[in-house]
């Protein structure tokens, strides 16, 4: 076992893996630039860094295969890598502090986007002038949304992520008294009325709006400027029958009702939200633009921020470059519409933001004690050569 | 190089890599719970006029307000339909309204174009020849993408189809807007249909609206009346824009109730109103309106005259072939190129009455003998005339 061990180690202390590993990145952030042009940022993010292998079909297979490690597979070695030479090849000592300061720095950064790669969530909100939100959407995660509105002031919202869609099996939770049973999935698909199509294929939808829609799926986008519309069709199943299979659709914005011993749920696909403990209501909306031209100068966005808990009541300006921190987001002026009237801000909440600062103050405090040091040391051997020769 | 004895025992960094691991691991997303304050219906129009006092509400889907024109009778909007109205010509032959909304683009406009096509028995069209076919029209809501689709042929049995459609891309949804029937029925409605366009509007990016999340009837005309006026001047409600009260301020209005037995005809930019009357619908009903007098009265006669092919008249004779009625406020002159010569073949019977500076024709043209049996139908019709 110690053996192993020390083996293990062994391989992780290699300078030559170090160099493997900066190759592949290399080669590896080489490829997914090209490919940018087919897949867009978030695909190549996705596919190039956010995985562990680089998967593609070879001709006669059915079945893709990994051909290159992917961005997670690679930092998961070097930093390793980096931790073990670290640890095995330095010794504390204060006139090595300086590196030391360096390396964890460095370590840090990349342990910080690594987190940020896992933790961080990046929303919009569209918000028109005069208009409340508590909540932002995601750009690409979607929910199936069970809201229960028997309430006459609140709802109850269980928002199953659709990645639980996919599968076969049923979902259950305890504020539903009915379970949910993934009929089919989608992960793009466009939706048309059944009346409009030359000879659909029948409806899996036995309840609401489904019976009346044709489902044509499509292949998945990553194209910057296209949207992916999941669709599934999910069964209902109360304990002594079923309440229906429907057809829910990223492409259906209308909820469908279901009602059920007395109780109505809305069902919904949806962009997935991340409600906050405050509001935010766009008071003014100013689009500045160079004298001349269409060339934004700048916009700004005058909001009231209204906490639940009552402590914050205020108006806050966000524009270009100037976000607005608060309750764990950073709300960031990114765009505008309908002819100004409508603001859209950039929600990016992220717990290891931090991370990143201090790691490159230490890397800068520790290059600074290296090189201090190392000029200390010249000017007093300066010092000590013109004393010897005088 | 021999190591040197390291500060801290190797081993202690292989946890932190299982974490590591672990966490790239737990990217799978969970089911979440939570209660948020009740989704008003509306969440601008409720907000009151000053946004710092605005209510904590969260955001409904964005919901359109209109104007219903007068003869549309509205639907209960089923499965993916938003909306949903007909309008019928009395005869039995009616076209259908939907409106429909959809997240995303809608998908691709030649496809979309392609589809309403091949509903009318069109060929589909290449994208080449996608421009040609798709008008704008900007209006308070946005950019509307417009299409007027009409079948070159008729289905056995069928009259030939007709299909309006409009398109507007709004907040990350397109809405569709489609007019469906007889080619004449949907043809009359054209101007009607514009004007619906053009009085959509969404609470909260632009003027607020009074009316509710149902649309708003402003017509005095019964809903269901089967056959009708053009409403594309319809008066549209003052509270609602600018544009709308200097429109109607400006512009002439008059109101009236067809007969259910008179075929709504395919109106156009110089008629108010068209109608077929008669056997076969051999009369025609035309309804104008040009600013001034156009004339006078005796310029008036001598053209109809010369129309159906008999001499002009002097000034002297005019009481001959002209008398007056009076409804609801308004003075009519009519005319009838028959009074004198009732032998003639053809007839023209018409109505004149002078409204905020405009003459406004009633005109009935056809074969004499029709035109005749038409005349009574055709004087109680003019009782229905009104003012906004």
């Amino acid at each position: 076992m110690k053996e192993l061990g020390k083996r293990v180690l062994g391989f992780f202390n290699s300078l030559r893996l170090t160099v493997a590993l900066l190759i592949l990145s290399i080669l590896l952030i080489f490829a997914a630039t090209l490919d940018q042009v087919h897949l867009g940022v978030w695909g190549v993010q996705e596919k190039y860094f956010r995985s562990f292998f680089i998967f593609a079909k070879m001709r006669g297979l059915d079945f893709s295969i990994p051909i290159f490690p992917g961005g997670y597979l690679l930092a998961a070695l070097l930093l390793p890598n980096l931790l073990v030479a670290h640890f095995l090849r330095f010794r504390w000592s204060l006139s090595k502090s300086g590196i030391w300061l360096t390396h964890i720095g460095l370590i840090l950064l990349l342990v910080g986007q690594g987190l940020s790669g896992l933790l961080q969530k990046d929303n919009q909100i569209r918000v028109d002038v005069g208009q409340t939100r508590r909540y932002s959407e995601s750009f690409r995660e979607t929910e199936l949304a069970v809201i229960e509105v028997t309430r006459p002031d609140y709802d109850d919202v269980v928002a199953i992520p659709v990645s639980k869609l996919e599968g076969k099996e049923s979902v259950q939770h305890p504020m539903l008294p009915f379970r949910i049973r993934p009929v089919a999935y989608y992960p793009n698909a466009q939706i048309r009325p059944r009346s409009q199509m030359p000879s659909p294929l029948p409806s899996l939808a036995t309840a609401g709006v489904g019976p009346e829609i044709a489902v044509e799926p499509a292949p998945v986008t990553y194209k910057p400027d296209e949207m992916n519309f999941p669709t599934a069709y999910v069964e209902l199943l109360a304990p002594d029958a079923s309440l229906g299979t429907f057809l829910v659709s990223a492409m259906i914005v209308e909820p469908q009702e279901v009602t059920y011993q007395g109780r109505t749920w809305h069902l919904i696909l949806r962009a997935e939200r991340d409600y906050f403990p405050f509001t935010l209501t766009l008071k003014k909306f100013t689009h500045d633009i160079y004298p001349g031209t269409d060339i934004p100068k700048d916009f700004a966005s005058t909001i009231q921020l209204k906490s639940d808990d009552k402590r914050d009541d205020r108006e806050v300006r966000i524009f270009m470059n100037n976000p607005l921190r608060y309750g764990g987001r950073a709300f960031y002026q990114a765009g505008y519409a309908n002819n100004d009237r409508t603001s859209v801000l950039q929600v990016v909440s992220n717990p290891s933001w931090l991370i990143p600062y201090v790691s490159c103050a230490l890397i800068a405090l520790g290059l600074m004690i290296e090189f201090g040091m190392h000029l200390i040391g010249f000017f007093r051997r300066r010092t000590a050569q013109a004393r010897n020769t005088t | 190089m021999h190591p040197q004895k390291p500060l801290l025992r190797p081993y202690a960094c292989l946890p932190l890599m299982a974490l590591l691991l672990g966490l790239a691991g737990c990217k799978d997303r969970e089911i979440r719970t939570y209660r948020t304050p009740k989704e008003a219906e509306d969440a601008v129009a409720q907000a009151p006029a000053s946004p710092v006092a605005a209510p904590s509400v969260a955001q409904a889907p964005e919901r359109p307000q209109w104007q219903t024109p007068g003869l549309w009778k509205e639907q209960q909007a089923t499965g993916m339909r938003f909306a949903s109205f007909t309008v019928s010509d009395g005869n039995g032959a009616s076209a259908d309204i939907s409106i429909v909304n959809f997240a995303g683009s809608g998908g691709d406009e030649l496809a979309n174009v392609n589809r309403w096509r091949s509903q009318v028995k069109l060929p589909p069209i290449g994208a080449e020849a996608l421009p040609s076919q798709v008008e704008t029209l900007s209006a308070e809501a946005g950019d509307f993408s417009v299409v007027d689709l009409n079948a070159d042929q008729a289905e056995a049995g069928k009259p030939p189809a007709r299909l309006l459609g409009a398109w507007l891309h709004r907040n990350g949804k397109v809405w569709f807007f489609k007019v469906m029937g007889p080619a004449e029925l949907v043809g009359a409605q054209k101007d009607t249909f514009v004007q619906f366009l053009r009085s959509v509007k969404f609470p909260g990016a632009g003027t607020p609206s009074t009316g509710g999340g149902a649309a708003a009837n402003t017509n005095d005309l019964p809903k269901v009346t089967p056959a009708g006026p053009d409403l594309s001047n319809m008066p549209t409600n003052p509270t609602l824009s600018a544009e709308a009260t200097l429109k109607a301020a400006s512009g002439s209005i008059l109101l009236w109730n067809a007969p259910p037995a008179w075929t709504v005809k395919a109106a156009s930019s110089m008629r108010k109103g068209s109608y077929a009357l008669g056997a076969g619908g051999a009369v025609d009903l035309s309804i104008t309106a040009f600013p001034g007098d156009v004339g006078g009265p005796i310029a008036n006669v001598n053209r109809w005259l010369g129309q159906v092919g008999l001499p002009p008249i002097e000034e002297a004779a005019l009481p001959q072939y002209t008398s007056h009625m009076e409804a609801n406020g308004l003075v009519f002159f009519i005319a009838d190129t028959g009074s004198k010569e009732p032998s003639n073949p053809q007839r023209i019977l018409a109505a004149v009455v002078f409204w905020q500076g405009n003459s406004w024709f009633f005109k009935m043209t056809g074969p004499t003998e029709l035109v005749a049996q038409e005349r009574p139908g055709f004087l109680e019709f003019l009782h229905t005339v009104h003012t906004p």
